[in-house]
């Protein structure tokens, strides 16, 4: 019967729940009622039975326990417990208010206590609200505002395992025309879109989207009606919603905005609608302004768009139909791709399909936004320990002040658990102030991060708003604050000796009193806290360093880049010759040394992959002898443009033609994989089935340099010449020794005049490209830095706090010291020995709980190890230098005290 | 003295323990089982069930019977519980309350009549 004795005890435990009166008079009997259910319950079922038992009885403490403290004040007042009128809800809101206006009444009197504590609670929570607000907005915030549960993302996987976020238009129709479990399906893409009107053409962000995307996703429009189904069909007049923003910037606020035919792109349309401000689309950051239908704009989703299951250009949002659990779609979607498969046989196979919540982030960027977020929130939230340590510290310093007040209370027969109460209506008090002042703070935080630049001719748009998840994480944190505030006060409040106290007997050495062991503890802790905030905060200054100076493996320096998107060169023939003309006239520019077109800048993390084999040709299925490599199609003069160096061989020149044989410029990684101490040239390499059957021959080999992040490895990389693969959107690089804007506006014009229809996109130097790659990192580290200095600030002031209150408290102590000889060199001594024992305490946890944590930002550092020695040592020296500094000021005062005037007060 | 109509209406759970009673005296494991059979409230929590006793003691409605085992029957120290004559009239007052509300509803045929169905 071991168990049943063990959960008797606990119970026995429970039972101090009970006010005292009940539990003398019904204790014995409750406590022999709960043993014989459990008793018959562990006969009966075992563990499992006495399992249910004690979590009942735990559960029915909680309700019933409450409602015998009412009762037992209720039958000191004398009013029946039972019948009508037992809970007085008023009568408890008056009393809390009660406590709330004592409480409020000491904190006025204390103004400088409580503007300190307030505002150091409102920063702790203010960090965690402005992180956590981030972290909804992207991954918790559902797309759709009406029965958002049912609105999903629908991505999936290649036979390799990667990704694949995008489905083609056909398989998008496909999809939407065979699935049972969906009520809705839309695709959506970005797009750079041309408004002209008014004489006036600019460059905004777009959405194309299926017709029933808008209403799926519950978007309101303030004006006029959101797009429908029957605008996304064939033959259809081409129709545009706008955004409030573009509304506002180009129209002016005019409602006869609806119903005025405007140019996007090469499309005449109406617009026939303006959304509301709080849609913003279903892409991360895109500041889109229009959305258009698939039916009319087409073309910007790429050449090939419906007629081509390899071009995926679509993300995929669905609406379940009712009582349909995201699984069994899912399992019906997979049902319809492998029938899809078998029916088109696609060059690389879709092995499943993936259903996920229908939030901002989709697919592997929710994986890393979630990634690094909770490490954010991980991070401000060792800032609100910092910061409840601190007031805790503060709330501790102001009781032993009031310690005599206190004991006064219970010596005239206060009870302990009113002064309990008190405390707790102070710390909630407080908490509260905090985290309405966290509130202010979020909404002007967040501001900053609703518009971020990563280029000059682009701002990202983010919504961030305040929903009841904010809201209710608000008020988490500050209940949260609230207990361990509360929890730091009646832990030295409640065991008050009166005697001692009143009697004045307070007046000695006081360190090994609890309270100063108590603050001693908190302070350590804060040195803690402050230590990981600084290791993380350096490791990210580090690595940024180290990014910045990171061998690219190309020149950035003299280069614009712009995209282009040229949909109406539909053949790659056409495409071939625009661009060649291109090149040609651009060339001629004075100034222009080099330019070449690429399928993308160096250094992008949307350069596509491509599968090689050097043995045999690269199957349609997944197979194990194929590597995965990035690939980028580039003209004739690419490698003069970026200056990368060729290792060995030629670079691709004007006779790798269409027809001819095709060839392959492979880095020095991949020649050194595939063909290890031989010399790659004239090997054959295959290629995905789809680009190309024949094998190609290795012709160069390239310097390694970087191809999607800044802070990967060495990857196996392929070059192919533009003329054997041309394709109507590419990057667009030119090399020029006049200034960048300058050219940059020379390229346009050249453009413009080839062909007034197609256009250069998002102008910027290779540079500021790069720097883009660099955004994450930088963030990160500012982001760091700004919470790793706040720790650092908050936990020095609370040091300095402490020791300044110490030194009042001794005063007459460190008087006698001096009287008896001491040198006020010993007395400084004392003090910073205290400072550095306290940080050196800090510094014992946090060293070995910062070794672990650091390996968790292992990912977002670049040639940096998360246990660098350098910051393992710099960091802790800091906490040190701080922590003296903290205790420098309040030591020297000690240093200067007259031994009479200190001797004069014992 | 209060009035039985003063403590009206009673919580359901108090109703079906006094009406528990009426039967005879009982002890609180007693009362447990017995509300467990009436398939009323499967399962009172300890807590919750002496709760209940101790208002029902403090407003007069039971009291703890005087008939108490002997101290050898160790196992035997239970307490028994019996209704008060003034609980007897609090039941009673409560069933023709809720009576009342039943002949109301019958009377709009939102359920069948026991005699005509």
């Amino acid at each position: 019967m071991r168990p049943v004795h063990v959960a008797e005890t606990a119970f026995r435990w429970l039972m101090h729940a009970y006010p005292e009166r009940f539990r003398r008079s019904h204790g014995l009997a409750l406590f022999e009622l709960f043993r014989d259910d459990a008793r018959e319950a562990y006969r009966a079922r075992g563990l499992t039975g006495l399992g249910v038992v004690m979590l009942r009885a735990l559960l029915d403490t909680v309700v019933s326990a409450p409602g015998a403290w009412r009762d037992r004040r209720r039958s000191r007042s004398h009013a029946p417990s039972i019948g009508p009128g037992r809970w007085q809800p008023l009568a408890m809101l008056a009393g809390l208010a009660g406590d709330a206006r004592v409480a409020a009444r000491q904190l006025r009197k204390a103004p400088g206590f409580a503007a300190v504590s307030i505002l150091t609670l409102g920063v702790g929570i203010g960090a965690n609200v402005t992180i956590f607000s981030l972290a909804n907005a992207v991954l918790l915030h559902p797309l759709a505002s009406y029965e958002p549960d049912r609105v999903v993302r629908i991505s999936g996987r290649w036979v390799n395992g990667a990704p694949v976020g995008r489905f083609s238009f056909l398989d998008f129709s496909d999809f939407r025309r065979r699935t049972s479990t969906l009520a809705d399906l839309n695709g959506a893409n970005l797009a750079t879109l041309l408004l002209s009107a008014d004489n006036r053409t600019d460059q905004i962000i777009g959405e194309v989207v299926s017709g029933g995307y808008l209403s799926m996703l519950g978007a309101r429009t303030i004006l006029g009606r959101p797009l429908m189904e029957a605008d996304d069909r064939a033959g259809a007049p081409p129709v545009a919603v706008i955004s409030e923003a573009l509304w506002r910037r180009r129209f002016d606020h005019q409602p006869s905005v609806i119903g005025r035919n405007v140019r996007l792109n090469t499309i005449n349309c109406t617009i026939v609608g303006v959304t509301s401000a709080s849609f913003a689309g279903s892409f991360v950051g895109a500041p889109v302004d229009a959305w258009v239908p698939i039916a009319a704009s087409g073309q910007t989703l790429g050449s090939g768009w419906n007629g081509d299951r390899s071009k995926r250009s679509l993300s995929l949002i669905g609406r379940l139909q009712p009582g349909v659990s995201s699984e069994q779609a899912r399992t019906d979607l997979q049902i319809v791709n492998d029938a899809l498969e078998l029916e088109f046989r696609p060059p690389v196979h879709l092995a499943s399909i993936e259903v996920a919540p229908g939030t901002l982030a989709a697919g592997d960027q929710r994986r890393l936004a979630r990634a690094f977020l909770s490490l954010l929130l991980g991070l401000v939230g060792l800032v609100l320990i910092i910061a409840c340590a601190n007031v805790g510290n503060l709330l501790v310093a102001r009781l032993f002040g009031r310690r005599r007040e206190l004991a006064i209370r219970v010596a005239l027969g206060g009870s302990r658990g009113r002064i309990a109460r008190m405390l707790v209506a102070e710390s909630l008090l407080l908490s509260s102030a905090g985290g309405a002042a966290a509130i202010v703070l979020t909404l002007w935080t967040t501001r900053a991060f609703t518009s971020i630049s990563p280029l000059p001719t682009l701002t990202l748009r983010f919504q961030i708003q305040p929903d009841f998840r904010v809201i209710a994480f608000a008020a988490i944190a500050t209940l949260a604050s609230a207990a361990v505030l509360a929890a730091v006060g009646g832990f030295q409040a409640l065991p008050p000796q009166i005697a001692p106290v009143l009697n004045d007997e307070s007046a000695g050495s006081i360190g090994g009193r609890s309270p100063m062991r108590m603050r001693g503890t908190l302070a350590a802790l804060q040195m803690t806290a402050s230590l990981l905030l600084l290791v993380g905060a350096a490791l990210f200054v580090r690595s940024a360093r180290h990014a910045e100076s990171i061998e690219l493996g190309f020149d950035p320096k003299g280069v614009v880049v712009l995209d282009i998107e040229a949909p109406s060169r539909t053949t790659g023939e056409s495409s071939r010759r625009f661009y060649d003309e291109l090149v040609r006239r651009v060339t001629g520019i004075p100034g222009v040394q080099s330019v070449a077109t690429s399928s993308r800048a160096p250094l992008d993390s949307s350069t596509p992959l491509a599968r090689v084999n050097a043995a045999q040709p690269v199957t349609a299925t997944a197979d194990l002898t194929s590597m995965t490599v990035s690939a980028l199609v580039v003209g004739v003069r690419y490698f003069d443009v970026v200056k990368t160096p060729l290792l060995s061989g030629r670079a691709f020149s004007e006779r790798d033609v269409a027809g001819s044989q095709g060839v392959v410029i492979v880095n020095d990684t991949l020649a050194a994989r595939l063909w290890p101490g031989t010399s790659p040239l004239g090997r054959r390499l295959w290629l995905d089935p789809h680009r190309s059957a024949e094998p190609c021959v290795v012709v160069g080999v390239a310097r390694n340099s970087k191809y999607l992040t800044i802070g990967e490895e060495p990857r196996g990389h392929i070059y192919l010449p533009f003329a054997q693969h041309p394709d109507p959107d590419v990057a667009l690089l030119v090399r020029s020794v006049n200034p960048l804007d300058r050219a940059a506006n020379e390229v346009q014009t050249t453009l413009r005049a080839l062909d007034p229809d197609v256009q250069g996109f998002f102008t910027r130097t290779l540079i500021e490209h790069v720097a883009v790659s660099l955004l994450p990192v930088r963030l990160a580290t500012s982001l760091a830095l700004v919470v790793a200095a706040l720790a650092l600030a908050l936990a020095s002031i609370g040091l300095y706090a402490l020791v300044a209150f110490l030194i009042a408290e001794r005063t007459n102590e460190i008087g006698l010291r001096m009287a008896l000889g001491a040198t006020p060199r010993e007395v400084l001594l004392l003090v910073l020995s205290y400072g550095v024992k306290l940080a050196g305490v800090g510094l014992a946890i946090g060293i070995p709980v910062a070794l672990v944590a650091s390996r968790l930002l292992g990912a977002l550092l670049y040639g940096v190890s998360p246990t660098d020695p350098l910051v393992f040592a710099a960091a802790p020296a800091v906490i040190v230098a701080v922590a003296l500094a903290a205790c420098y000021i309040p030591a020297r005062r000690a240093m200067r005290l007259d031994p009479l005037v200190a001797l004069r007060r014992l | 003295m209060a009035k039985p109509a003063d403590l009206l209406p009673l919580k359901p759970l108090h109703f079906l323990m006094l009406l528990t009673l009426v039967d005879g005296e009982r002890h609180a494991y007693a009362i447990k089982k017995d509300l467990a059979s009436r398939g009323a409230h499967r399962d009172v929590g300890p807590g919750t069930l002496y709760r209940s006793i101790a208002q029902l003691i403090d407003a007069g409605l039971i009291e703890e019977s005087d008939r108490r085992p002997s101290a050898e029957l160790d196992d035997e120290r239970r307490r028994y519980y019996r209704v008060t004559a003034f609980g007897r009239r609090v039941v009673v007052a409560e069933a023709q309350r809720l009576d009342g509300l039943v002949s109301a509803a019958r009377a709009r045929r939102l359920i069948p009549n026991p005699g005509r169905a």
